[in-house]
């Protein structure tokens, strides 16, 4: 049913029809997801048809898998009353269901019949929900439509509704330059001048005198063009003073007026903003730059804001599979509240995906504190009662088993029980943070892995010399840990060696390691290795601090760890030296002999 | 008063023929207002003395529909020419995106012509309108009658067009000239429309 004559290169272009010609363009391009449904209108002979019948000429160009149907309304009201007739009407919707593009012009002749504006209330609706396209045209705007159904109106206001109005001078001539050529036609200038500045009130009129001009041209080959253009057009003229429409006319000139005095650049951001309006987004950001003076990177503008758009849809969706109550939520539907927007899912994430917690166990209490400890654990003290305000980060260096884990776990437990225990305090191993940022990346979730953390109230990385290594890794860890120390939330380093030292660290990341307050854990000396090992006094099995570490020396895991440590801390079976095996004999199979 | 609102897409022009009384303000609204379609004018609005003069003031709005992806308003006012409702006149004028002043073409009111012209350019002025930067055209009326009895738009241009602005002769009753005025005058409000002081939003 297309007309193929009917594309887009034959379409010119002027300040009557510019905005419709943009808009069909787009959504040719991008069926569906643009404007959903586009509503074209304006008096007939104006190029709504051609408009139509070149959008779906395009559609099929970009993707042959499409179906596009045209039907005109009252071939659409006729065929659906024989489906009616004939009890076929789930073969007809089976039919239109199919359709990708449906291109329905006339739309004003559905005026009273009432079971084609319910079929094409359906359409519109399942085109909205199947990313199908919907292209309108008809007289006049949905909302002066008589006769319509008040939930169609709104259906079909639900896009963009674009005027095409009659063509003005410039568009008549470019019109008429296009016909001669096209019809390698020998018409001088002059004569589609002439002809030009005739204001007719369609381009049906327009090439109604053309045609006979080129009619009177072959009757009479010798007339030269521009007398008979002359003619043509004095006749014409005085045909139209014969039943003048004074009020039609004066809608057209002034339609014109309007083209050519309003700024071109404020009516596109117009439409980008009557586009994002559409589909529910909170415009006002795009709507200040129509209060400049100076026509503003309007390409930059619309970048930009689709790219806000983008991230809200993200966050979306990642919102809704979190919690599926916050679909649909106001919020994501405000690029000026995009941080909001972020925060709602990082509280999501937070509670349904929550990062690793710190082990239980180990907290302050159970922290052997010593001489070679004490400003450690001092420190400690103070970020626990003011976290994120004096000592951002903390970072507390010094050799293996010297208890920075344990230290770190305990400040992130006593974190944890601020206002009534609602904090959440991510701790993990640097090396666990580069695999789980490896598997994001490799699942395209790092906006997920990056906003599970940064959900965090406090951040406590065990071992970040193992950072070193990736690159990835530093740079996404220099984003996180700023974020944390510029929300003045707390952050909490250990490493085997002072920042200075950390291996193939970048001097940003080191500059701020160093910015907060660098501590060291000194070595354990052999009179505090001995006393690990020694038996714990009776009834004061809670003072015993060294298992742990024994534990951190010997145990890599922590489903080993957990055989050994009951909930309320560690098994007091494991206590008693005589009954753990601290030196392995040898491979000879001869303590398993002994063991039995 | 706004001219063009971008984010709403919307123009909405306030136009105010001025004049002496009894010239043919209200004479151009209601030739206008038979013209238009039925869906497009919204109701006159004509308080009337028993002599058929207007006391306050007529109001037309005319909902142009949707031009260029603008939805277009004008709202048409005319003003009690009579010289007791100054303060009338300057309530109606205030605002006015453009001004049609109606002339009456007989040589006997070219006295009261020119009060009236002279009174709304200080009623502008009160206003603090530039008048050299609003909108105005002018319409010579009554043209219709014996030519003795009038006179010549050179003529009129004479006594009152110092300012060159672009001027019509009308029969407004038969509706000669009305809309041509109409059309020149939206013409040149619209044209300020690229005015950046003029555009909201």
């Amino acid at each position: 049913m297309l007309d193929g004559r009917f594309r887009f290169e034959s379409v010119v272009a002027g300040p009557s029809n510019r905005l419709a010609v943009a808009a069909a363009n787009a959504v040719a391009d991008s069926p569906g997801k643009v404007y959903q449904p586009l509503f074209l209108h304006g008096p007939s002979g104006v190029g709504k048809t051609h408009l139509l019948g070149a959008i779906g000429f395009q559609v099929l160009q970009l993707n042959r898998k499409y179906t596009v149907q045209y039907r005109p309304a009252d071939e659409f009201v006729e065929q659906l009353r024989g489906a009616l007739m004939k009890g076929d009407l789930h073969a007809w919707r089976r039919e239109w269901d199919a359709v990708n593009v449906l291109l329905l012009d006339d739309v004003h002749l559905l005026d009273g019949h009432a079971e084609a504006q319910a079929e094409l209330m359906r359409l519109i609706e399942q085109a909205q929900a199947n990313g199908g396209q919907v292209i309108l045209a008809g007289h006049r705007p949905p909302g002066e439509l008589d006769g319509f159904d008040q939930r169609l109106v709104t259906s079909m206001s639900g896009g963009l509704i674009v005027d095409i109005a009659a063509p003005e001078f410039e568009t008549r001539l470019g019109i008429l330059w296009l016909w001669r050529n096209i019809r390698v036609l020998d018409l001088d200038d002059a004569s589609l001048d002439e002809l030009a500045r005739l204001d007719v009130g369609s381009v049906k009129d327009l090439l109604t005198l053309f045609d006979k001009i080129v009619a009177q041209r072959t009757r009479q080959p010798g007339t030269p063009a521009a007398g008979v253009a002359r003619i043509v057009v004095a006749q014409a003229r005085e045909e139209r003073a014969i039943a003048p429409d004074e009020f039609s006319s004066f809608l057209n000139e002034l339609s014109a007026v309007v083209s050519s005095s309003v700024e071109q650049w404020r009516a596109r951001l117009a439409s980008v903003v009557a586009r994002w309006a559409g589909e529910g987004y909170v415009t006002t950001s795009l709507e200040r730059y129509l209060e400049s003076t100076e026509p503003p990177d309007l390409d930059a503008i619309e970048t930009q804001f689709a790219g806000l758009v983008n991230q809200l849809r993200d966050l979306e969706q990642e919102a809704a599979r979190l919690d599926p109550k916050l679909a649909g939520v106001s919020v994501f539907r405000d690029p000026g509240r995009l941080d909001e927007a972020r925060s709602i899912v990082m509280r999501a994430l937070a509670a349904y995906d929550p990062p690793p917690a710190p082990a239980e166990h180990l907290t302050i209490e159970t922290f052997a504190s010593g001489a070679r400890n004490q400003l450690a654990l001092r420190s400690a003290g103070e970020v626990i009662a003011l976290p994120g305000s004096r000592f951002n980060p903390l970072f507390i260096h010094g050799p293996q088993s010297s208890g920075k884990t344990h230290l770190a776990h305990a400040i992130a437990n006593a974190l944890k029980e601020r206002d009534g225990g609602a904090w959440t305090v991510a701790v993990i191993d640097a090396a666990a943070l580069g695999e789980e940022l490896i598997e994001a990346l490799r699942m395209g979730a790092l906006e997920r892995w990056r906003m599970r953390y940064r959900a965090a109230d406090a951040l406590v990385v065990d071992n970040v010399q193992r950072i070193g290594g990736s690159d990835r890794l530093q740079e996404e860890f220099f984003h996180l840990f700023n974020a944390f120390v510029e929300a003045q939330r707390q952050v909490v380093l250990t490493s085997d060696v002072p920042p200075s030292r950390v291996p193939s660290m970048t001097a940003r990341l080191q500059k701020r390691f160093e910015s907060g307050l660098v501590v060291e854990i000194g070595r354990v000396s052999e009179e505090e290795a001995v006393a690990r090992h020694t038996p714990v006094p009776a009834g004061d099995e809670a003072a015993a601090p060294t298992i742990d570490a024994w534990f951190e020396d010997s145990v890599d895991g922590e489903p080993v760890r957990r055989m050994f440590i009951n909930s309320s801390g560690i098994d007091s079976f494991f206590l008693d030296p005589e009954k753990v095996i601290t030196e392995w004999p040898g491979l000879d199979g001869r303590v398993l002999e002994d063991a039995r | 008063m706004p001219v063009v609102n971008y984010a709403a897409r919307e123009i909405t022009c306030k136009i105010v023929y001025y004049g002496p009384g009894r010239s043919g303000k209200t004479s151009n609204l209601q030739y206008i207002h038979r013209r238009a379609p039925m869906d497009r004018r919204g109701e006159m609005m004509s308080l009337a003395t028993h002599g058929d003069r207007t006391l306050f003031f007529d109001f037309l709005p005319l909902d142009l529909g949707t031009l260029s992806g603008f939805t277009t308003r004008f709202q048409l006012y005319t003003v009690p020419g009579q010289v007791y409702y100054r303060s009338t006149r300057r309530l109606v004028l205030q605002g006015a995106d453009g001004v049609v002043f109606v002339a009456d073409s007989q040589r006997r009111q070219l006295e009261e012509n020119v009060e009236s012209y002279r009174d709304l350019h200080e009623a502008l002025a009160e206003q603090g309108v530039d008048a050299r930067e609003l909108p105005m055209v002018l319409q010579y009326n009554k043209q219709d009658l014996p030519p003795e009895l009038v006179c010549t738009p050179h003529e009129m241009d004479g006594h009152l067009n110092f300012r060159d602005v672009p001027s019509f002769r009308a029969d407004a009753l038969a509706g000669k000239g009305v809309f041509e005025t109409l059309r020149r005058a939206s013409e040149l409000v619209l044209r300020r429309l690229s005015t950046p002081v003029l555009a909201e939003r």
